[in-house]
């Protein structure tokens, strides 16, 4: 074939040109380390390392979510067990108490300030906060969980546990709610319908509002003449003496229980005009419900929601105020009746619930955990039928037992300390017994916990381990290899250079040379 | 019959051959680096003879023609590659762009904006109360915003970086047809009166007729007065002396208007065939289009599943609110009330502190199927684009180098014929320095014969 003059610059320059390329790519690559620097250089291992990168964030993602939930579950398991081992030394102290000898002088008063300060501290524990934020308190992590009134600790949070996402498909529970330790042990129980307190003058001043009691003592009340009363009620118990104490003053105010509104009525007995009720230390008259301005002349004061508690009348309950007839609870096979009127009917919410424990053997009768009505709890199944009249059906106990979770830690904790300030052989007795299921109710939350840090340690192993193939997997699509393109990279070196050199030498070669 | 004077005219030929012969050949070396020069050579032919009594008698040597090397065969061949391989790279150098635009695989790209957004709300979740956890969702919302519009507006410069090369590639090729019309007129012109072939000017058109072909493809018909038809798929575009004008015309698509190429003054636009101008409206509304709508289609799925989710959570002010405003790529943002008051931002449905269910959620949508889109999630929808651009770029590429390696063996075959070499030339240089030497001395002869007779 014929050869061109500007094939001879040409032809070696396409060689020269494609071998410095090539050389020129080995050195991008050995300097990056990469395989490629952009799509187009190999866009199926582009695809492959980028699925791969995204899948590596996501690991890292459900590795952090899942060290933090086993932190969790780790505290968690570390304030139940000692929050059991307070309750040990409880138990203990209840076997100790039981005796008589703890009968005389002031060893159970003494005990009761043990058991006090025991309540403290299984409080304190309940409340513990992990990362500024509340583990017992369910979703409500800011909010304190346990709070102590007068009659009781009472739970403020609310049932979802706090959760992490560990997976595409799983979240874990990371926390207990606190309202699992308010429903502890394994029974059978019947609850009874929604009893509604109504207030007399008998109901007293530290069941009013739901238990919390009254916030202060002193106020003042201001006629339709202008006249201003103090009144200071510290030293008074019933809600009867707070109405007398009203009227024993001369002004135009007459105060009366309203059983409408289940609060107190203030009527003005005086010229026209309105009656005005201020505060002076803290909230009495606010939590008496009569605070403000009255209209028309009355002053209807707020319902003030009494606790239904053991001292309260059965006449200021509804659905047993008008009589209760009795009724028959089947248990282990035997059948025994309830009799309300053998031997005198009960008068407080304590001897009606006593008249049913004392009547059925292996039953007891409790107020329930909201205050708002009662619960027949046994060991055994049991079943509630009529005896003569529609009792059984009128209270809401008819029919059969059901899986209930009774004891409330705390709940059961305060009766230990009442029982022992009341020198209450059996109550103490009784504790004994609810303690033990408690402290196997708590044992037992203590397992799932265990079990779901021991689930979110698998995972964690199993993260690690694709973790690193993942970056195995990355690496092979994404990484050079070394030895492979050093090598590579000097041949070319020697191929560019051959090309650099073969081109030098044609052009020198021309007849010119040899022509004179 | 011959005469004295006979001799000294069939001399003058002689000596006026070789002169033709070292002028062509000096014009050969002359033009060696001349890029597409077709080499010259003149070609002799012995003269008429004259008959005598006693035979034929030669009359010396003339010139038959001075004559083109000619490969038109490999021109036109070159012509053809020429159009693929420019229509490839222009392909190549669009995709190339469009790759540095999505900038992957890289710790700053769309991909990574997408996972730290979802990353900043498993912070939120592990930390629901948190004010800073907030302004880390809306940080990495506002990156991820900020991503989307770069890469839209970037690949809306390149379209309109696109559409000025169309315009000026029109108006320069434009100016070529003008030329090749000049040309026909030349070259008739001169091969009409006596000429041969006007070399040269052909080697001109041919020069100019490859540089109309880098653009688009034309056929190229020659007639028999040595002018060119050139016709663009199929539609006559330059007729012996006469060419029509292109320009670009505006169809409307979409919302935009797309520049076309077509007749100057026509509203309908012509199709290109292949060549650079084809491949550059094509890529535009192929490759480019298809970004743009995956990269608007790839916002529109994360605006509207994210305000699913965020709509039925609980803030503050109630629930309701949108997490993201607006429609596509280009105008993306986070909602105003947001911005304005980062506590909006929720993490829970029910509003309980430590409800963490709405962040939890929202993470795993990064992991979620979309509806419509063959159970792809979000990143593999990304994914696909960016592999879509890199598969067609590196084809583009291959393509690029296979006709490059086409043209260089037709070159070469064409250079082999039309080519000069050096050595060839300057053989030739000491062949025609020699006959006329020769000639020469002829020459000197007959003038010596002539003064004998003259002393007579």
């Amino acid at each position: 074939m014929r050869i061109s003059f500007q094939m001879l610059s040409k032809w070696p320059l396409r060689n020269i040109q494609s071998s410095l390329e090539r050389y020129s790519n080995l050195n991008i690559k050995s300097s990056s380390m990469k395989n490629f620097q952009k799509p187009s250089d190999d866009p199926l291992g582009v695809r492959k390392a980028m699925k791969i990168n995204n899948l590596v964030k996501q690991n890292e993602l459900y590795t952090s979510n899942a060290n933090d939930a086993r932190s969790y579950l780790n505290m968690t398991d570390s304030t139940i067990l000692s929050a059991k081992q307070l309750l040990d030394s409880a138990k203990s102290l209840a076997l100790e108490m039981r005796g008589s000898s703890a009968e005389v002088g002031n060893v159970r008063e003494a005990a009761a300030v043990e058991v006090d300060g025991i309540i403290e501290d299984l409080r304190s524990l309940l409340n513990t906060e992990f990362n500024g934020k509340y583990i017992f308190s369910g979703h409500m992590i800011e909010r304190e969980p346990f709070v102590r009134g007068e009659s009781g600790v009472s739970y403020r949070g609310d049932d979802s546990p706090f959760s992490f996402r560990i997976g595409p498909d799983r979240l874990i529970e990371a926390t207990v709610p606190g309202s699992r330790f308010m429903e502890l042990g394994q029974m059978m129980g019947n609850r009874s319908s929604s009893l509604h307190v109504n207030v007399s003058d008998s109901t007293r001043l530290q069941d009013l509002n739901g238990g919390a009691g009254i916030n202060g003592s002193r106020f003042n009340i201001t006629d339709t003449s202008g006249t201003v009363v103090h009144f200071d009620i510290a030293m008074f118990d019933t809600l009867g003496d707070v109405v007398d104490l009203i009227n024993s003053v001369s002004f135009d105010v007459t105060a009366s229980i309203g059983s409408g509104n289940n609060g107190i009525i203030l009527t003005n007995t005086g010229a026209s005009g309105e009656i005005v009720v201020e505060e002076e230390d803290s909230n009495a008259a606010a939590d008496l419900g009569i605070l403000g301005v009255s209209s028309g002349g009355t002053l209807r004061g707020e319902s003030l929601d009494p606790e239904l508690g053991l001292e309260t009348l059965i006449s200021d309950i509804d659905l047993l105020d008008a009589g209760v007839d009795n009724f028959n609870v089947t248990i282990e096979d035997e059948t025994y009746t309830v009799d309300f009127h053998v031997p005198d009917y009960p008068v407080t919410m304590g001897d009606f619930l006593d008249r049913i424990s004392e009547s059925v053997p292996s039953l007891e009768a409790k107020i329930n955990q909201d205050g708002d009505g009662f619960t027949l709890i046994s060991e055994e199944s049991f079943t509630v039928s009529e005896h003569s009249a529609a009792t059984a059906d009128h209270l809401g106990l008819l029919g059969g037992s059901m899986d209930i979770q009774p004891y409330s830690l705390f709940g059961t904790m305060f009766d230990f300390m009442e029982a022992l300030r009341d020198n209450d052989t059996g109550r103490i007795e009784d504790v004994i017994g609810e303690l033990d299921h408690i402290i196997d109710g708590i044992l037992e939350i203590d397992a799932e916990v265990g079990s779901k840090a021991s689930r979110t340690e698998n995972i964690l192993s199993e993260l690690e381990t694709s973790k690193v193939r993942l970056e195995e997997d990355l690496s092979l699509v994404e990484d050079v290899n070394i030895a492979e393109v050093l090598t590579d990279l000097s041949e070319a070196k020697v191929v560019y250079q051959a090309a650099l050199q073969t081109a030098s030498s044609i052009y020198d070669l021309s007849l010119l040379n040899y022509m004179n | 019959m011959t005469s004295l004077f006979g001799l000294i005219e069939m001399n003058r030929r002689s000596l006026f051959c070789s002169q033709y012969s070292l002028q062509t050949t000096n014009h050969n070396i002359s033009n060696v680096n001349t890029p597409g020069y077709s080499r010259q050579e003149v070609l002799y032919k012995a003269n008429y003879p004259s008959r005598t009594g006693v035979g034929i008698l030669g009359n010396g040597v003339t010139v038959s023609e001075i004559r083109r090397a000619n490969s038109d065969f490999y021109t036109e061949q070159i012509r053809r590659e020429k159009t693929l391989k420019s229509d490839w790279d222009a392909a190549s150098t669009v995709l190339g762009k469009m790759e540095i635009i999505f900038n992957e695989p890289s710790e700053n790209g769309m991909a990574s904006a997408i996972e730290n957004f979802f990353q900043s709300w498993n912070d939120l979740a592990s930390d629901p109360s948190s004010e800073s956890a907030r302004a880390s969702v809306k940080e990495s919302a506002r990156m991820l915003c900020q991503k989307f519009h770069s890469m839209d507006s970037s690949l809306m410069e390149l379209e309109s970086s696109i559409n000025q090369q169309i315009n000026e590639k029109t108006e320069s090729l434009n100016e070529m047809l003008a030329r090749v019309a000049e040309l026909n007129d030349q070259i008739a012109g001169d091969e009409a009166q006596m000429v041969k072939t006007a070399a040269d000017l052909r080697d001109e058109r041919d020069r100019v007729l490859e540089e109309i072909s880098h653009l688009v493809s034309v056929d190229v018909k020659e007639d028999e007065f040595g002018s060119v038809d050139l016709y663009i798929n199929g539609r006559n575009i330059v007729h012996k002396t006469e060419f029509k004008e292109l320009g670009t015309v505006l169809e409307s698509g979409t919302d935009e208007p797309d520049l076309y190429i077509g007749f100057k003054g026509s509203h309908r636009s012509l199709d290109a065939g292949s060549g650079e101008l084809a491949s550059l409206i094509q890529s535009r509304d192929g490759y480019l289009t298809d970004a743009r709508e995956s990269l608007d289609r790839i916002a529109e799925v994360i605006i509207s599943s994210v305000n699913e989710i965020h709509n039925r959570g609980w803030t503050p002010s109630g629930s309701g609110y949108d997490f993201f405003e607006g429609t596509d790529a280009s105008d993306i943002r986070i909602a105003q009330a947001i911005e304005d008051n980062s506590s909006l931002i929720a993490s829970s449905y029910d509003g309980t502190v430590g409800d963490n269910s709405l962040a939890n959620d929202m993470v795993a949508l990064a992991d979620q199927t979309i509806s419509g889109e063959d159970s792809q999630t979000l990143n593999e929808l990304y994914q696909g684009t960016v592999s879509a651009i890199g598969i067609h770029s590196q084809n583009a590429q291959n393509m690029v180098r296979n006709e490059q390696l086409i043209l260089d063996n037709l070159e070469m075959r064409k250079e082999s014929i039309t080519g000069v070499n050096m050595d060839e030339e300057l053989m030739n240089l000491s062949k025609y320095q020699q006959s006329y030497q020769a000639a020469a001395k002829v020459m000197d002869v007959v003038s010596g014969l002539i003064q004998t007779v003259l002393d007579m």
